[in-house]
């Protein structure tokens, strides 16, 4: 090729040659390939050589590949890029298959965990005592049945049909197991409905290659939040919240008074994140008019790196008159929680995934919670008006 | 035909050359070749079959050579294009030709292929000795894959016959040095040194005609 090429001992070329044919020992491979890094000219020999290999199958009677082996090729590598979400920048259908890989992760996370309900509602839920509470005291009395769902989902899981048993521990248990299964059952009907439906794509920007999935937890049915809404009860909630109690809306006549668009505040953490008892002195064991509904549970989707994340509301849709608002909440310096509006369903949006910007501070990974807000403008405040409609993740 | 060149190599060479049809990749193809690796670790899709218009027949011939089995040729011709398609993002143009690099994923497939047939063979093998249950006559077989390696041997046949031998069961049947001096009863040196001078040789001849 050119007479300037640097000739080369026995040696090295016998490695060459070797390195070519993939005949080194790993261990001659790695310094091989040292060399060949800091050698221009052992790089070019190793190329020639690379070269023969290129002739030795060119040399071959080629066969025509078919077509319909391109079809089984393009067949698999569409299933894995459905496993792998690598995200682009925009993507039509990458939201259904987001929720498809969450929902997978649900049922991953059971099958490998077993763990009850009532942990993680313990840990995910604010007023996890409350909402844990009748489900234990029914346990501590023996044989039980869950209560049914208000809104049966297609592929609801069949009745509790639970054999009367009377030691307690296993009667909590498997009554765990059994809303476990339930909140399953019912994820995996929303799935479909969702996935029937088409929801309407969501995008999310380039860059976003690792993701954090997580759930949150309903505190109210979308319909039964608006409707809580449209009776302008939006401030005990957020009292609520503030306090640690029950996130769910409350009637009216226990509205706590909270100025609307006060300025930007922040609640105290324990009483937001934590299980304490309430600072207001409510009984925390009082039953909540708002009830945990497990099937529809949101999903969240979240990229520590570049603060990338949504949150689909599975069976709601935004009104004209209300938008879900997510918030992110993080410790500040002083330990307290700070509240920041990160993003929010649009006016004319058709579906309730809704994707935000929160990057990661130095506190730490936010946590995110859903509020439902009027469409007025409210929804770009900087603080939550509405109700809770889906809490924090669990840790 | 995607190669851009194709000729025959005469015999005045100091080296038997009798019509070994060399055909070398285009620079320009390498460039389509490295661009489309580069769309495809870019999360392009489209460029894998554009890849697979380009290379899927020559990556065929490789696999059907190596296996002697078009079905299975098929199947580990899925396999490559599908590491392609996730191996992309991991070319390095420092160390490979586009081409070398597909090729080779290629060839490890196979020969991964092939291992694992010669282990259920030598398995039944075994198990037939133990069970007294006589070998099938498969001389039909070894036929068709005698003229197979005769006319792929055409292409080596510009080497000394140990040479060739060497290069061929490293190449084709991905035997280690040992293998091969272990069946070919020869020096591991040897082997070592016939490798190297067959390359080197192969190298001089296509820097000769295409340089």
């Amino acid at each position: 090729m050119d007479s300037a090429v640097k000739t080369f001992d026995l040696i090295t070329e016998e490695e060459a040659s070797l390195y070519v044919l993939e005949l080194l020992p790993p261990d001659e491979v790695r310094r091989f390939g040292r060399r060949l890094e800091g050698d221009a000219s052992l790089r070019e020999l190793v190329r020639e050589l690379q070269g023969n290999i290129d002739s030795l199958v060119l040399a071959q009677p080629f066969r025509p590949a078919p077509l319909h082996v391109w079809g089984r090729i393009a067949t698999e590598v569409k299933e894995a890029e459905t496993r792998t979400i690598p995200f682009p920048v925009r993507f039509g259908t990458w939201g259904l298959r987001l929720l498809a890989a969450a929902a997978c992760l649900a049922l991953g996370a059971f099958l490998q965990s077993r763990r009850g309900p009532l942990v993680y509602l313990e840990r995910a839920l604010p007023e996890a005592p409350r909402a844990a509470g009748p489900l234990v005291e029914v346990a501590r009395q023996g044989p039980i049945a869950l209560p049914e769902p208000a809104s049966p989902t297609p592929h609801e899981a069949p009745a509790n049909s639970l054999a009367p048993v009377t030691e307690p521990g296993v009667v909590l248990e498997a009554i765990r197991l059994q809303e476990q299964v339930r909140v399953l059952a019912s994820q995996v009907a929303a799935l479909n409905q969702v996935l029937t439906r088409q929801v309407q794509p969501v995008s999310l920007p380039a860059g976003v290659t690792r993701l954090q999935v997580f759930r949150l937890a309903n505190t109210n049915t979308p319909a039964t939040s608006r409707a809580e809404a449209e009776t302008r009860s939006w401030p005990d909630t957020l009292a609520a919240l503030a306090t640690g109690q029950s996130a769910s809306t409350r009637h009216p006549s226990d509205s706590v008074a909270l100025e609307s668009g006060a300025e930007p505040r922040e609640l105290e953490r324990e009483k937001v994140a934590g299980n304490e008892v309430a600072a207001n002195g409510a009984d925390p064991a009082t039953p909540s008019n708002g009830r945990l509904l497990n099937e529809a549970q949101p999903i969240g989707f979240y990229d520590e790196e570049t603060g990338r994340g949504a949150i689909a509301l599975l069976n709601a849709t935004p009104s004209a008159q209300q938008n879900f608002v997510v918030w992110s909440q993080t410790a500040g310096a002083d330990g307290s929680a700070v509240l920041q509006n990160v993003g929010a369903t649009s006016a004319d949006a058709s579906s309730t995934v809704i994707s935000f910007n929160a990057p990661t501070t130095s506190a730490g990974t936010p946590n995110f919670f859903v509020t439902l807000e009027p469409a007025d403008g409210t929804a770009g405040s900087a603080v939550p008006t509405g109700p809770v409609v889906a809490l924090p993740p669990q840790p | 035909m995607p190669f851009a060149r194709s000729q025959n190599i005469q015999s005045d060479s100091p080296i038997p050359f009798p019509g070994f049809e060399v055909r070398l990749l285009d620079p320009a193809d390498a460039a389509t070749d490295a661009r489309l690796l580069a769309e495809l670790a870019a999360g392009q899709s489209g460029a894998l079959a554009e890849l697979y218009r380009r290379r899927g027949s020559a990556l065929l011939g490789l696999l059907t050579r190596i296996l002697g089995d078009d079905r299975e040729a098929e199947e580990a011709l899925q396999d490559t294009f599908v590491q392609l398609w996730r191996r992309a993002g991991s070319y390095d143009a420092a160390s490979a030709g586009p081409f070398t690099w597909m090729v080779m994923i290629a060839r490890g497939l196979a020969l991964d292929r092939l291992r694992r047939r010669n282990r259920q063979a030598a398995a039944l093998d075994e198990y037939r000795i133990s069970t007294g249950i006589p070998e099938v006559d498969d001389r039909f077989a070894r036929i068709v894959e005698e003229e197979s390696s005769g006319r792929v041997s055409q292409a080596l046949s510009l080497l000394p016959a140990e040479q060739r031998e060497a290069i061929e069961l490293a190449f084709w049947r991905g035997c280690t040095q040992e293998e091969i001096a272990r069946d070919t009863r020869t020096p591991l040196g040897t082997i070592k040194a016939r490798i190297r001078r067959g390359m080197l040789a192969l190298r001089h001849k296509l820097k000769e005609r295409h340089g």
